[in-house]
């Protein structure tokens, strides 16, 4: 929001003034999870003192740091396997589901042939297809079963977000070009679409985190390769300092592709 | 641009519902005149407005524009809607420039890009908006955003202006100095305006004439003639031939004595 206003301010509007307490403001966006991570962290060591937990249970953050450590290039390795498959399956399901959106809104056949299986779909929780996939698709190749099970989860938000930004044109926009003589295509192009890109990058957002849900939750169930793979690994040796390591890693790429897309909705809808 | 509406019935069907918004509307606008119409909410005023501007056609009847029957829209007609309307992802200044691009994009601009940006600068400013050409439009006043429509409207020098109740929203203040601002303008691009409201001195203040319109299904129940003299200014709302016009208008409405609107329903 302040960085927007830079821009585009009007002049005779008061100058936003550079307040002092907005840079102290914004410091303190980043001290305080992390302060309250050093507490978590602090807390975990007490509980372990204090209840005694054997390190195969809850091993101490120590362990896990020394995990870290030692193996960081090789879980962030296999995390770089992982998101191959998750960005791949979200381009795909993100796209897929872009051109279903627009094809629900403006077909009124599609709408009613295709819409209500869609959503059939999607209130099915989208792993009971995985079995199936493997069976049709095998494992590997490309797209490969983690691809299209991610592709299925990236799909839906988008595909509902589309339908709702399209659909929310008002009235009045459409009768101010249609006045003019604009065609359909005009209208879709220079109204529509720029109208429904907060509602689509909202959707992309929430495509975004089901794509990771959706390809570690394949690899976990079937462990090839990916960072998920390897966490069964170490469920299998009883290496939970590693588990803890992976899930780590995962949550500061997860937040990472989370920020990233929301910094590109910031950057693309200053305007909203 | 003359109007000429013949015997206009307007009748909405749905699944479920068949409305007939406008029955039987026969009226003549002159070039270059400035009409309002005016008449309780959900008279067809709105519709009438889309049928002159042939986005949507008549049921029965025909509209003339310059004695040439209307079938879709001109492209000629710029239109002014209650809600200001701007398309939020554009500039002050791309905004305004909005129809240019409609009708580029069908080879029909009147005039080059250039030109039609030079217009847009001058619109501005005759608003009185210039300072912010570059902001979008989430950053200005109702009022202002108000104006931007208006400076949209204008840029192609339609020959028709419609504007559907476009001072509806605004306080009583910033009602009337609009109201003389586009007077001003009017005066200064001579157009025929077709003007919707339901505020009665808005209309009288503005008009050459005030078509007065019915409960639906929306007839015309007739007109008053204001003959007041041009330039209109802000002392002439308190004389006694202008308050002699909204009383007149007041009676064709029914607002005569009160008693008729107990009888009514309020729908």
């Amino acid at each position: 929001m302040t960085t927007d206003l830079d821009t585009a301010a009007p002049p005779s509007e008061e100058p936003v003034p550079v307040q002092p307490g907005r840079s102290v403001e914004r410091i303190r966006k980043f001290v305080d999870p992390a302060v309250f991570a050093v507490l978590i962290v602090i807390g975990w060591q007490v509980v372990i003192w204090i209840f005694d937990f054997h390190p195969v249970v809850l091993p101490p953050p120590s362990r896990v740091w020394t995990v870290l450590s030692t193996q960081g290039d090789f879980l962030v390795e296999s995390m770089l396997d992982s998101l191959r498959t998750i960005l791949w399956g979200f381009f795909y399901g993100s796209l897929l589901g872009w051109l279903a959106g627009v094809a629900i809104t403006y077909s009124p056949t599609v709408r009613k042939a295709i819409h209500p299986i869609l959503v059939s779909l999607f209130v099915v929780p989208k792993a009971i297809f995985l079995p199936l996939l493997i069976i049709w698709w095998g494992v590997g190749g490309f797209p490969d079963h983690k691809i299209v099970v991610t592709m299925l989860l990236a799909f839906f938000p988008v595909t509902e977000n589309t339908i709702a930004g399209l659909s929310g044109v008002e009235r009045e926009m459409v009768e101010l070009s249609r006045s003019l003589g604009g065609s359909s295509l005009f209208l879709f192009r220079k109204i529509a679409l720029p109208f429904s890109i907060p509602f689509v990058l909202a959707g992309l957002r929430i495509a975004m985190t089901e794509s990771f849900i959706g390809t570690l939750f394949v690899e976990i169930l079937v462990p090839n390769e990916g960072i998920g793979s390897r966490i069964v690994d170490a469920q299998d040796v009883s290496n939970t300092q590693f588990i803890i390591a992976a899930i780590l890693v995962i949550a500061i790429f997860g937040l990472a592709a989370y920020f990233l897309l929301q910094w590109i909705e910031r950057r693309l809808t200053k305007w909203y | 641009m003359g109007i000429r509406l013949d015997a206009i019935s307007k009748v909405f069907e749905t699944e479920d519902l068949t409305v007939e918004a406008l029955r039987g509307v026969s009226a003549v606008v002159n070039d270059n005149e400035f009409v309002s119409i005016i008449g309780p909410s959900g008279c067809g005023k709105s519709t009438l407005l889309r049928l002159i501007s042939g986005l949507t056609p008549p049921t029965q009847g025909s509209v003339f524009l310059d004695g040439v029957e209307v079938d879709g829209p001109m492209g000629n007609i710029g239109f002014v809607f209650q809600a200001p309307t701007l398309l939020k992802w554009r500039t002050v200044f791309k905004n305004v420039m909005f129809p240019y691009e409609v009708l580029a994009s069908q080879r029909k601009a009147p005039a080059g890009k250039q030109e039609f940006e030079e217009r847009a600068r001058k619109l501005l400013k005759m608003a009185g908006i210039e300072e912010f050409t570059d902001a979008y439009p989430k950053q200005l006043s109702g009022g202002m955003q108000q104006r931007v429509s208006i400076c949209r409207a204008l840029i192609h020098d339609p020959t028709l202006l419609l504007m559907d109740e476009p001072f509806g929203a605004l306080d009583e203040f910033t009602r009337e100095r609009m109201n003389e601002e586009l007077l001003r303008i009017w005066h200064e691009t001579t157009k025929t305006v077709v003007f919707v409201t339901h505020h009665i001195p808005e209309a009288v203040f503005l008009s050459d004439r005030v078509f007065v319109m019915s409960r639906r299904p929306g007839t015309i129940l007739g007109e008053v003639t204001i003959d007041l003299p041009r330039p209109r200014t802000p002392k002439m709302r308190e004389s006694v031939e202008f308050l002699d016009r909204v009383v007149e208008t007041r009676h064709l409405i029914g607002l005569g004595s009160g008693a008729e609107l107990l009888s009514e329903d309020p729908a």
